[in-house]
C-alpha cells in the first residue's frame, strides 16, 4: 500500500484556519482550533500553509517519547498516540522538525494527526472541508507528478513566449 | 498553543509587575457554561482606564433575545452609558468591542467583531465590523465584549490572556504604525498567536476618521472609532484565548457548515475571485462612477484602475480572514517602480476613494495611498474623500498652494495624493491637521460655501454608491444612523437592479430602505460578513444556523424583528445627541448641480420628490415626519420602554 499523506498547495491555501476548527470538532468532539493536529502558518503578507503528520520514516517524535506512548503503524507509517501512556511531557513536540505535533490543553497528551481513521467515515476531515481545494490527501508520488508538470507547462510556456 | 508556552508567558507578565503596577487580575467568578443561551460566552469585560479598575461581568439573559450580539449589544451599550452631552473625545465616552453568537463557531465568515461608541465624526452612533483573527480570539478568550471607559493617564494597550487582564504600558509604541504595533506586541508576547487590534499615529494623534486595525488589512474603518481609542490613551488591545466555543448542536453543525463553506465558492461569489473592484467598470459603464468629487460619472482612467487590470498585473496572493470560505481579501504587492515595495489590500471602495475620486489613474499609487491608510491608521473612504474636496478647492482657487503646505494639489496628480495621505495619517502641517478633522469641520472652517461640495451626511463622507444616479441609494445614505454609508441599508442595490426608476424618488422608497436596515442590522449583530449574505438564499437557513449555535428555535422574521428593534435604538441615540430630521439630507450638490452626460440627463435630486420619500420612511418606520424622532407607541412596541420615556413623542 502507498504511503498517503495531507499536503498543501500554497498558492490556494488562504489562511482560513477552517482545517483547524474542523479537525478539533471531528476528532475532539469541540471546536477550538488550538485543539487541532493540523496547523496553519502565514508569513505575511502572502505565505500561507496548513501542516500535519508528514509520516516520517524513523520518526524523531517517537525516538523521543520516554513512555512508549507513540506507535507507528508499520504499513500506512500512521503515528499514534495512546492517551494512557502519554504523560505530557512535550519531548515529541521539540523533537518534531516540522512543529506538527501539539499539547492538548484541557488533558496534557501529545496530539498529532491520524488522517482520521476513526472519524469522518476514515477520510481526512481537513481536506473534506477546505473550501478552496488546497488539501488534497494522495501519495506523495501524485506529488512528484503534479510537480514536474506544473514544472513542463511553465517551461512551455517560456518557449511559446521566445517564438 | 501549548500549556508550557502559556505558563511562561504568564510568569514573565509577573516578573514585570512594574509595568502592570495598577492592573488588576481577575479571574471569572463564574463558569461561562451556565449562560441560557450558547454561542454565547455569557462574559464580558468592564475596564475603566481612569482608575484601572478591571470588572468581569455577566451578560444580561435577556440580551440575546432583545439585541442579537455585534452592533446590537454595542447600541444598548452605548445607550445605557453616555448621556446627552458627552463629548465624543471626553473620558465619558464609552467604546464598546463585542462579538456576535458566531464568531468562533463553525458558521461560515463569522469571525467578526464590531467597535461602537459616540462618534467623533458625526457626533451621532458610530461603528464599524471588522473581520480579521480578533473577534473570534475574544470569544475563546471567554468573553463576549469589552468596554472600555475613562482615559488612561499615559499610552498604555491591554494584554486580555484568557482570565488574566492587565493594563500595559505602551510609551514603547508610541508613533508606531498599526503593523509595527502587532509585530512588535507579538514578540513582546513571544507567542505568533496573540491577535492584536491597535491603532496607529492617526488615532493617537486624533484624526477623526482614524480606524483600528487587526491582522494588518482588516480594519474597524467607519466614523473613527480608531480615533475615540486614541482619545482613551489605548494604543491596542492584544489577545489570546484558548477555551472552546460552546454551541446547542456541533453534530448537525458539523454536517450543514460543509455544504455552506461549498456555496461560499459557488458562481455568484465574485469576490473571492475576481474581487470587488471589478466594479470600476461596471460602475464606469453605467455612468455611476463618481470622479473627481462626484462632479462626473465616468472616468477617462478607468481602464488604468480596473479591477481586470488589478487582478491581472498587481494582486499577488487572495487571502481569507478566520472561518471564511470565501476569501475576499486581494493584496497587491507592487515589485517595480517608483512605489516599488509597497503592499496593500485593496477592495472597490478603497480603490475608487483614492483613484477616480480623486482623478488619480494610477494602480501602484493608490495601493500605495491603502497601504500608508492601513497603517497609520485612517479609513480609506473618508481619506479619499476629504482629499477629493480639497482638491477641489484648489481647482477653484480657494486653497493656494501656500494653503497646502506646498502640494500641487491638482485631480489626479497621484504623488500630492499620497503624501497628503502620510500628512493626514501622521498630522504632518497645518493643512494636513485641518483635513483630519474630517470634510465637514473644514469645510465649515473654511467657509465660501465649500459644504456645498463637501460629499458627507452628519459629517461622514460617502461611499461610491453616487446619490444623483442611484437615489434610493441617496434615500439609504441619508437615513443611515452613522452617516453616509451604503453598508447600512444596502438600498443601492435597487438601483443596480433598477428596481425603481434610479432618477427619482417617490412615496414607495421608504419601506424598502427601512427594511434593508432591519436586514442589515441584524446581519451586523449576528455577526456575518456582508460577503456571506448570497449564499443563504432561504433566509431560513439563518435561523436554523442560530437555532443550532445558541438553542433557541424561531423563525427568520422573529430575528428581523430584533434588527428593527437595534436599529430604533440607534436612532433614539442620535436623537438624544441632538440629531433630527435635518440631519437626514444630502449635500447641496446633489440638489443644485444636476449630472449630465451620455446616460445622466439632467439628473439631480429634486427636494420636494426628497421629502416626499423621507416621510414615507418615517412614516414605515413609525416615527414623527416632523422630527423623525421615534413615537412612543412605535418605541413601546419594541419594548424599547426606557427611550419611550426619555424621548418618545
Amino acid at each position: 500500500m502507498e504511503q498517503k499523506i495531507i499536503v498543501c498547495d500554497t498558492e490556494k491555501c488562504t489562511g482560513c484556519r477552517i482545517c483547524e476548527y474542523i479537525c478539533a470538532a471531528v476528532n475532539e468532539g469541540k471546536i477550538n482550533p488550538r485543539l487541532s493536529r493540523i496547523r496553519t502558518i502565514r508569513i505575511d503578507p502572502i505565505f500561507n500553509l496548513s501542516m500535519s503528520c508528514r509520516k516520517c520514516d524513523n520518526p524523531k517524535c517517537l525516538d523521543a517519547c520516554a513512555r512508549n506512548a507513540i506507535k507507528q503503524d508499520e504499513k500506512t507509517k500512521l503515528i499514534t498516540v495512546d492517551k494512557d501512556k502519554c504523560d505530557g511531557c512535550g519531548y515529541c513536540i521539540e523533537q518534531c522538525q516540522f512543529g506538527v505535533l501539539s499539547m492538548g490543553i484541557d488533558k496534557k497528551v501529545a496530539l498529532v494527526c491520524d488522517t482520521c481513521k476513526e472519524n469522518n467515515d476514515g477520510k481526512p476531515a481537513c481536506v473534506d472541508y477546505c473550501p478552496v481545494e488546497a488539501l488534497s490527501f494522495v501519495p506523495i508520488s501524485k506529488i512528484e507528478d503534479k510537480k514536474a508538470k506544473k514544472f513542463h507547462k511553465t517551461l512551455q510556456e517560456g518557449i511559446d513566449k521566445k517564438e | 498553543m501549548s500549556e508550557f508556552s502559556k505558563k511562561e508567558n504568564m510568569n514573565q507578565s509577573k516578573s514585570k509587575v512594574e509595568i502592570s503596577e495598577n492592573s488588576e487580575h481577575t479571574e471569572s467568578q463564574k463558569k461561562g457554561d451556565s449562560f441560557v443561551f450558547k454561542g454565547y460566552t455569557g462574559k464580558y469585560l468592564d475596564i475603566n482606564l481612569t482608575n484601572r479598575e478591571i470588572k468581569v461581568m455577566n451578560l444580561p439573559d435577556d440580551w440575546p433575545k432583545k439585541y442579537i450580539g455585534g452592533i446590537g449589544f454595542g447600541i444598548k451599550t452605548a445607550w445605557d452609558n453616555i448621556p446627552k452631552g458627552v463629548d465624543s473625545l471626553s473620558p465619558e465616552n464609552v467604546i464598546s468591542f463585542w462579538t456576535g453568537p458566531f464568531a468562533g463557531t463553525l458558521v461560515p465568515v463569522s469571525s467578526k467583531y464590531t467597535a461602537v461608541a459616540k462618534s467623533p465624526l458625526t457626533d451621532s452612533i458610530g461603528f464599524g465590523i471588522a473581520s480579521g483573527y480578533f473577534g473570534a480570539e475574544l470569544k475563546r478568550a471567554g468573553y463576549d465584549g469589552i468596554v472600555i471607559r475613562g482615559r488612561a493617564d499615559k499610552l498604555v494597550y491591554l494584554f486580555i490572556d484568557d482570565d488574566v487582564i492587565q493594563i500595559k504600558d505602551a510609551s514603547h509604541l508610541k508613533g508606531k504604525t498599526t503593523w509595527e504595533t502587532e509585530d512588535l506586541i507579538k514578540k513582546e508576547q513571544q507567542d505568533e498567536s496573540v491577535r492584536v487590534a491597535s491603532i496607529g499615529s492617526a488615532g493617537e494623534k486624533l484624526v477623526r476618521y482614524a480606524c483600528i486595525t487587526n491582522a494588518k488589512n482588516r480594519h474597524v474603518g467607519r466614523n473613527g472609532l480608531g480615533c475615540v481609542m486614541g482619545s482613551k490613551n489605548l494604543k491596542a488591545i492584544a489577545l489570546r484565548g484558548t477555551k472552546e466555543v460552546k454551541v446547542a448542536d456541533l453534530k448537525i453543525l458539523l454536517k450543514e457548515v460543509k455544504q455552506l463553506y461549498k456555496d461560499c465558492r459557488g458562481p455568484k461569489m465574485y469576490y473571492g475571485r475576481e474581487g470587488t473592484p471589478i466594479k470600476i467598470l461596471v460602475h464606469n459603464k453605467r455612468a455611476v462612477l463618481a470622479t473627481k468629487n462626484f462632479r462626473q460619472m465616468t472616468f477617462e482612467g478607468a481602464e488604468k484602475v480596473s479591477g481586470e487590470r488589478m487582478m491581472k498585473e498587481k494582486v499577488r496572493k487572495l487571502l481569507a480572514c478566520e472561518m471564511c470560505a470565501v476569501a475576499c481579501d486581494h493584496v497587491n504587492v507592487i515589485y517595480e517602480g517608483e512605489y516599488k515595495g509597497t503592499v496593500g489590500s485593496v477592495d472597490f471602495e478603497s480603490l475608487w476613494a483614492l483613484g477616480p475620486l480623486c482623478g488619480v489613474d494610477n494602480l501602484d499609487a493608490i495601493t500605495k495611498a491603502v497601504e500608508l491608510c492601513d497603517t497609520l491608521g485612517t479609513d480609506t473612504l473618508s481619506t479619499g474623500g476629504v482629499i477629493a474636496w480639497a482638491m477641489e478647492c484648489y481647482e477653484k482657487g480657494i486653497f493656494s498652494k501656500q494653503d497646502t503646505d506646498g502640494l500641487d494639489l491638482k485631480f489626479g496628480n497621484h504623488r500630492a495624493m499620497v503624501e497628503l495621505v502620510r500628512r493626514i495619517g501622521e498630522r504632518d502641517g497645518k493643512f494636513a491637521t485641518m483635513l483630519g478633522e474630517g470634510s465637514k469641520r473644514a469645510a465649515l472652517q473654511t467657509g465660501k460655501n465649500t459644504i456645498k461640495f463637501a460629499m458627507q451626511i452628519k459629517g461622514l463622507e460617502t461611499s461610491a454608491y453616487p446619490f444623483r444616479p442611484m437615489q434610493t441609494g441617496a434615500l439609504g445614505h441619508a437615513t443611515c444612523i452613522t452617516g453616509a454609508f451604503y453598508q447600512r441599508s444596502g438600498s443601492y442595490q435597487y438601483d443596480e437592479k433598477d428596481t425603481f426608476d434610479r432618477f427619482s424618488l417617490d412615496d414607495k422608497r421608504g419601506k424598502p430602505v427601512a427594511d434593508g436596515e432591519d436586514d442589515y442590522t441584524l446581519v451586523d449583530s449576528l455577526i456575518i460578513c456582508k460577503f456571506s449574505r448570497r449564499i443563504y438564499t432561504d433566509k431560513e437557513k439563518v435561523a436554523e444556523l442560530w437555532y443550532w449555535v445558541t438553542g433557541e428555535k424561531l423563525k427568520y422574521a422573529d430575528l428581523l424583528e430584533r434588527g428593527r428593534r437595534i436599529y430604533t435604538l440607534g436612532k433614539c441615540f442620535n436623537v438624544r445627541h441632538g440629531l433630527t430630521r435635518k440631519d437626514d439630507y444630502l449635500p447641496a450638490r446633489a440638489y443644485e448641480e444636476p449630472l449630465n452626460d451620455h446616460i445622466n440627463k439632467n439628473a439631480v435630486v429634486k427636494m420636494n420628490e426628497w421629502d416626499i420619500a423621507l416621510d414615507s420612511y418615517y412614516k414605515y418606520r413609525g416615527w414623527d415626519m416632523k422630527t423623525s424622532i421615534p413615537t412612543k407607541k412605535t418605541l413601546k412596541e419594541l419594548d424599547l420602554n426606557d427611550a419611550a420615556d426619555e424621548l418618545g413623542v
